[in-house]
């Protein structure tokens, strides 16, 4: 083994100089390709052939440097596009900073930021949109904020110190009071976004999401925390200062459809499940007819889908652009994400028996492609006999 | 008399068994939240513990397969959040199930009470006689055990119900319970059947399932 490194090594360092230079580019994979006599202490080789191995040399090394000239002309058309794409987002940040975000009234509706926001919000301004598409609704402040957040504190302390659950003092009932004894919150930060290593314990975020599912839960105590609320607050947290993710948090669950969901509003949710199923039998009556045979009703992928809003199960920077659409057009985004989703995959699902695409729609692909993943959500028409989402 | 195949307890994902199974049952996992439930799923699907695991929203699914006394098995496994909020949605779910696993955390004392409320959903929901495990998991943690073995064997008993400690991190129990319970669905199907067509007869291999 020694000899054979050694022997690796050493051929490059004795290049044969005068086949080496009339070569002005020297491709670096053929640098350990070189074209050798015979040992002395062979006869040499006869002209004739010596000559056609020159040939084949020399073509060895025109192919490759051909090769080398088509990667580095990919390797600039690449850097070039991402250097367009960077500065795409440059020029999008500056539209939005100076043009739009100070004229948001006037400018949000028009077809011109409707067309950029499709493409995506640049980080840098995405949590100032998404704080004013969301609105505030509710008129919370940063001061009702520390309000809410000092009441969950004095909870925690009160429970910490030998109190059973259910002491709390506004605890008329043990049940809903035990699911906001913040006792679950506490299991739950861990167990969101755990790949990301920021909620955990000891991580830079674990304290913000426990202030701001906290607050929420005093805040409404009548919806309290549910599993999958820690994934949206995460979610802004990630794009918004505390306070201001508290008040988007809070109204982004105020919304008909998260309030449904959240507060596990049968009726409303199959209400939701129902107008689902009339648009993807338009869109896609194949699928949908498989669906059906299969007993595979909506309620079994849309319930993480719209409780996470897709924070859970697709690739962040995805989910976050769906959040994007999802504030400038509402809940019927989220359905329409979910059609898109089926589309993207139909071939594959129409292959597959009902628990398969269970599990598969549950956990999705992590290497979704974004460009295409748009494409099928843009193909889907939200328009069922002239009827729009609202009206179904 | 039988003998577990162990070596092909899980063969993990093994297309030939899930073509054509000989049974197929579905399985239902419930209990509080952070008991384990994900987990002991996770541990029987890769055979290691994942301690980065997401809570479940609503329910996920996942498909299984075993090789129990030379037959195959398809378990489709529902693993439902635990959450009380989401008991209205699970609850749907019990209807289908042909067997029920019961999860409570042996460092929990809390997880283990409220057996008695799971039990009752599964009185209220679930077909008579459906067979159910009940598993204490987290045996590794024995610095920070509330509830004995004993106590869980005696609720156990007391519902007739069958009964397992395990370990989703340590992977202890972890298939064995499932062999088991996988037998016991064996059973309680051939007695369905037989009472079906009311002439009884041999409890043979049959195909079929009770989709």
């Amino acid at each position: 083994e020694y000899e054979e490194k050694t022997g690796r090594a050493h051929r490059p360092l004795s290049p044969k100089q005068n086949v080496r230079k009339n070569l002005d580019f020297e491709p670096l994979s053929t640098t350990a390709l070189i074209l050798e006599d015979r040992p002395a202490n062979l006869p040499a080789k006869p002209a004739e052939e010596a000559q056609k191995h020159r040939q084949q040399y020399e073509e060895m090394v025109v192919q490759a440097k051909k090769r080398e000239l088509k990667e580095a002309q990919k390797r600039k058309k690449q850097l070039e596009e991402r250097c367009k794409l960077e500065d795409s987002i440059g020029n999008a940040v500056l539209t939005w900073n100076n043009e739009i975000l100070p004229n948001w009234e006037t400018m949000c509706c028009s077809r011109k930021v409707r067309e950029l926001w499709w493409q995506g919000i640049p980080p840098s301004v995405r949590g100032k949109v998404w704080s004013l598409a969301i609105g505030n609704e509710l008129n919370i402040t940063h001061e009702l904020y520390d309000i809410c957040l000092a009441r969950a504190k004095e909870k925690w302390r009160s429970l910490s110190t030998g109190g059973a659950e259910g002491e709390c003092e506004d605890a008329g009932f043990s049940a809903a009071d035990r699911e906001a004894s913040l006792e679950l919150i506490k299991l739950d930060i861990s167990r969101t976004f755990p790949n990301l290593c920021i909620f955990q314990q000891g991580g830079p975020y674990h304290d913000t999401l426990h202030s701001i599912l906290g607050a929420y839960t005093c805040y409404r105590p009548d919806v309290g925390y549910v599993q999958g609320m820690s994934f949206i607050a995460a979610v802004l947290i990630l794009n918004l200062d505390t306070a201001d993710a508290f008040i988007a948090f809070s109204n982004l669950l105020n919304k008909p459809c998260q309030m449904a969901f959240f507060r596990v509003d049968h009726g409303l949710m199959l209400t939701y499940f129902a107008a689902f199923e009339v648009f993807f039998e338009e869109n896609l009556p194949k699928l949908f007819a498989h669906f059906k045979k299969n007993n595979l009703t909506p309620d079994i992928y849309l319930i993480d889908w719209i409780f996470t809003l897709y924070s859970k199960s697709l690739p962040l920077d995805l989910a976050c652009r769906v959040w994007d659409v999802f504030c400038r057009d509402g809940e019927e985004f989220l359905f329409r994400t979910a059609l898109g989703i089926l589309k993207l995959f139909e071939d594959i699902l129409t292959k597959m028996d009902f628990i398969h695409i269970a599990q598969f729609l549950t956990k999705l692909p992590e290497d979704l492609p974004s460009e295409e993943f748009f494409a099928s959500i843009a193909a889907i028409q939200m328009q069922s006999r002239n009827k729009k989402w609202a009206q179904v | 008399a039988v003998t577990a195949d162990r070596a092909g307890a899980a063969p993990r994902g093994s297309p030939e068994a899930s073509v054509d199974p000989d049974h197929l049952y579905n399985v239902l996992f419930i209990g509080d939240s952070h008991v384990g439930k994900t987990s002991f799923l996770y541990r029987l699907h890769a055979n290691t513990f994942n301690p980065h695991l997401t809570a479940t929203v609503g329910l996920d699914y996942q498909v299984q397969n075993f090789v129990v006394d030379n037959k195959r098995f398809a378990l489709r496994l529902w693993d439902s959040a635990g959450q009380e909020r989401y008991h209205s949605i699970t609850k749907q779910f019990f209807r289908k199930a042909d067997g029920v696993v019961l999860m409570y955390d042996i460092t929990s004392e809390y997880s283990f009470s409220d057996v008695r409320y799971w039990l009752s959903c599964i009185q209220e929901g679930a077909e008579n006689g459906v067979p159910v495990l009940l598993l204490g998991n987290k045996t590794d943690c024995t610095a920070e055990r509330q509830v004995p073995a004993e106590e869980g064997e005696r609720l156990a008993k007391e519902h007739q119900l069958m009964f397992f400690e395990c370990s989703a991190a340590s992977g202890h129990n972890v298939s064995e319970s499932m062999v088991s319970l996988i037998r016991l669905l064996k059973v309680h199907e051939d007695e369905l059947k037989n009472k079906a067509e009311e002439v009884p007869k041999p409890p043979q291999k049959k195909k079929g399932c009770c989709w």
